[in-house]
Formats: C-alpha cells, sequence, structure tokens
C-alpha cells in the first residue's frame, strides 16, 4: 500500500465518483474520499488542508470559480483536477493543475492521478523547511516598512513578479498574511531591530 | 439531525454551544420539557429555520438550504444582530482584557505588539458589524416591510464588501502557536487560544447565516420585486 492521500470530490454526480474511486482502487493507490456539494463547502471545511487532490466537476456556476481562487490560496499545496465533459469555462480551465476528460480511459486517469499526487509530494517536502531563505527574509522587512510590490522588486532588482512569489511564500511558509502580524514575527524572532523601527510601531 | 419533537434540553446537554443559539433567539433558560415545535410556536420561529441554525453548530459543513420566508427574515436579521451585541459586548472585550493582564505585569516587546495587533483587528471587527447594522439588516427590513423599498442599495454590495476578518484571526493564533518564542507564559496564551478558536467556529458559522442564508434569501426577494 502506498501512502494515504485523501481526495475531495466537488459537485460530483455519484456514479462518476465511484467511477474514478473504482479505477483508482484497482490500482496501488491508498485512498480515503469525501464529497462537498459545492466549493463554498469545501472552503468552510475546517480541516480541508488534508486534502492532496481536489476533484471538480465542470458544471460549476461563475461565482464558484471566485472560490476556487480562495480555496488555492487556502491550500496552496492541493492540486486541482476538473472533470471536463462539454463546453468548459475558460476561467476554470486556467485554474486546473489538470484535467480527466469524461472519455478518458482507464490508465489516462491513474497517470493523471499519479502524476498530481507525485508533485504534491515534492511541494509537501518543500514545506518542511519552513525558515525563510534569505531573499524571502529581504522582502518580508520591506513588507514591513510599508513597501509596495513596486517599491520592493525596483530596491531588490528583481521583477514584481518575483515579490508575489516571494510573499506567496513568505505567507505560507508562516501562516501570516497580514504585514502586521508579519512585524510582530520578525520582531519576535530577530529579523528586524526595533530600535532601528521605531517609526513603525508608533 | 435534530427533529422538532426532540427536547430542547437534551439538544443543549448534548451541545452547550447552543446556549448561545437559543439567547440569540431570545430563548431563556428553564426550559423544562418543552421540545422545538413549544419553543418555536412560543417566539415565532420557523422550525426549519431554528433547526438549520442548531446543526451548523454540530456540523458547519453542512450549508443550510433553506426555502426562506418574509417573516423568517426579521427573525434571521433578530438573531444576527444579538450575535454581533455578544461579539462587541463580550467576546472581543474578554479577549483585550486577557491580552491586557498580560501587557500589564510585563513589559514584554511582543506582547505589547500583540496587543496593538488585537486592538486594531478589534476596530476591523468593530467597524465590520457596523457595516452590517447600518446598511444589510436596515436594508433588508425595508425589503420586507414595503412594497417599494426606499433605501437605494443593493445586497451584492455586501457580498463585494465582506472583506475577511477572519485571516488575521489565523495570523493571531499562528503567532501564539509557532512563533512566539517560548516564555513563561503558557498558561495564558493556552486561555487565549481557547477563546480565540472558540469564538473563530462562532464567527465561522455566523458568516454562513449571513452569506448563506440571509444573503441568498435577499437576493431572492430582489429577483421577485424586479
Amino acid at each position: 500500500m502506498g501512502k494515504l492521500n485523501y481526495i475531495a470530490f466537488v459537485s460530483m454526480p455519484t456514479i462518476i465518483k465511484e467511477g474514478i474511486m473504482t479505477v483508482l482502487n484497482s490500482k496501488k493507490f491508498n485512498l480515503k474520499a469525501n464529497t462537498f456539494n459545492n466549493i463554498q463547502e469545501l472552503n468552510n471545511y475546517s480541516n480541508k488542508s488534508i486534502f492532496d487532490l481536489i476533484i471538480i466537476n465542470s458544471n460549476i456556476t461563475g461565482n464558484e470559480i471566485k472560490n476556487i481562487n480562495n480555496l488555492k490560496s487556502t491550500i496552496p499545496n492541493s492540486k486541482i483536477i476538473g472533470i471536463i465533459s462539454n463546453n468548459p469555462n475558460r476561467d476554470f480551465y486556467s485554474l486546473l493543475d489538470n484535467k480527466i476528460f469524461l472519455n478518458d480511459n482507464s490508465s489516462k486517469i491513474v497517470e493523471i492521478v499519479e502524476l498530481c499526487l507525485s508533485n504534491e509530494n515534492k511541494s509537501n517536502k518543500k514545506s518542511f523547511e519552513n525558515k525563510l531563505s534569505e531573499r524571502e527574509t529581504d522582502v518580508l522587512k520591506l513588507l514591513i516598512q510599508g513597501k509596495t510590490n513596486k517599491e520592493i522588486a525596483d530596491e531588490l532588482f528583481i521583477s514584481i513578479h518575483t515579490v508575489i512569489s516571494h510573499r506567496k511564500n513568505i505567507t505560507t511558509k508562516l501562516g501570516i498574511k497580514s504585514i502586521a502580524a508579519m512585524a510582530i514575527y520578525a520582531v519576535a524572532n530577530n529579523i528586524i531591530d526595533l530600535n532601528d523601527n521605531l517609526n513603525l510601531f508608533k | 439531525m435534530n427533529d422538532i419533537n426532540e427536547k430542547i434540553a437534551e439538544m443543549v446537554l448534548r451541545n452547550h454551544f447552543l446556549l448561545l443559539v437559543l439567547e440569540r433567539f431570545g430563548i431563556n433558560l428553564g426550559l423544562q420539557e418543552k421540545t422545538v415545535k413549544d419553543i418555536c410556536a412560543e417566539h415565532n420561529i420557523n422550525t426549519s429555520v431554528f433547526l438549520a441554525i442548531c446543526n451548523l453548530h454540530r456540523n458547519p459543513n453542512e450549508i443550510p438550504e433553506l426555502n426562506i420566508q418574509i417573516e423568517d427574515i426579521r427573525v434571521i436579521v433578530n438573531y444576527l444582530k444579538n450575535t454581533h451585541e455578544y461579539y462587541k459586548t463580550e467576546v472581543l472585550p474578554k479577549v483585550s482584557e486577557q491580552i491586557k493582564s498580560i501587557t500589564e505585569n510585563n513589559k514584554d516587546l511582543t506582547f505589547i505588539l500583540i496587543e496593538r495587533f488585537f486592538e486594531e483587528y478589534k476596530q476591523e471587527v468593530f467597524k465590520h458589524l457596523e457595516y452590517e447594522e447600518t446598511k444589510v439588516f436596515p436594508y433588508a427590513m425595508d425589503l420586507i416591510s414595503s412594497n417599494n423599498k426606499t433605501i437605494d442599495y443593493k445586497i451584492k454590495d455586501y457580498k463585494n464588501h465582506h472583506e475577511d476578518i477572519e485571516t488575521k484571526l489565523l495570523d493571531l493564533k499562528n503567532l501564539l502557536i509557532k512563533h512566539l518564542p517560548e516564555k513563561n507564559d503558557q498558561v495564558f496564551r493556552r486561555n487565549l487560544l481557547f477563546e480565540l478558536f472558540r469564538f473563530e467556529k462562532d464567527l465561522r458559522i455566523h458568516t454562513i447565516i449571513e452569506e448563506n442564508v440571509l444573503v441568498t434569501a435577499i437576493e431572492n426577494l430582489e429577483n421577485n420585486k424586479s
């Protein structure tokens, strides 16, 4: 038996869910599945970070697509697969890590799931190293000073895109999103010297 | 799943969070042998609304799908107002007090920063609650009480406005659990965290009632009127 992986099925007809599970269970996978009626319900699920893989039916609507973005920001390590039947929505399509088409055969389905789970394992390993890199620490310091992405990019000679990606990593590693909380983190861990930054805490 | 013939006292014994639910519906203790049906009839509450909200406290992941009637909206708005009152007069001041009690005796810099972080957070929550109390709730009441609505507002504005006050709460929990260096403050941190976890759960349910029950009901009303 392989490592236990958790799958969330969202807005999925039972027959498709059972079909996919039957295909996967016939292989070496060791899976546990939960079902959710919609993305919102999964978003509200307190233990959602347990899911390695989220399989979503393509029948979801515009509003739900916004919720996928929320979901991705709170559980960035989970992979999202869409089940594509007909007329997939462009925005939905672009949010997916991979797709299963309704006419895919079982070996294709296994291949896609395997690919997603192996990626997942890699990124999981990375997230064990929760210490910030030197560059991330530089970005953190400037963020705390209230600098914008553009100002940080100019100061560190990197692109705005890179700044945004550092910011995402900081949030994932620390579990902290707000600048104010980052400042407390930085003081508590001696990343910034308060005497040099007194103006920040007036 | 609870049903309308169940005794309310039994339900509370199984899940004491329901004490808050009763209070917010204006139901006093001294429940005797009364069932859900009895109490709801006494207080003019739709039993399915009552049970759906009780059920959310058992499992916040089961989003209720309710067929809300006009008279239910008044009940739900009142419920939400009472919840706000509880946050404003009890939960948030209590957490403030807890944090102050440590900063008063201990001039630890990180806790002084935590205190400020929480005070700012509290102001944000107050602002958010006030927005709902001055815009959303009056709009809902206006919509159900008159044939021609007088307040120029659309509920979709609320959806855009509803910023995530849960994020900073999570930040604070992570600071206390992971990032603040180990110190002789464990009991204090534990008490504070218990309070924060409890508030977080309550807030999550509160948000579901607002977004999935009230807003959906108002949207339906708007569509019927336009």
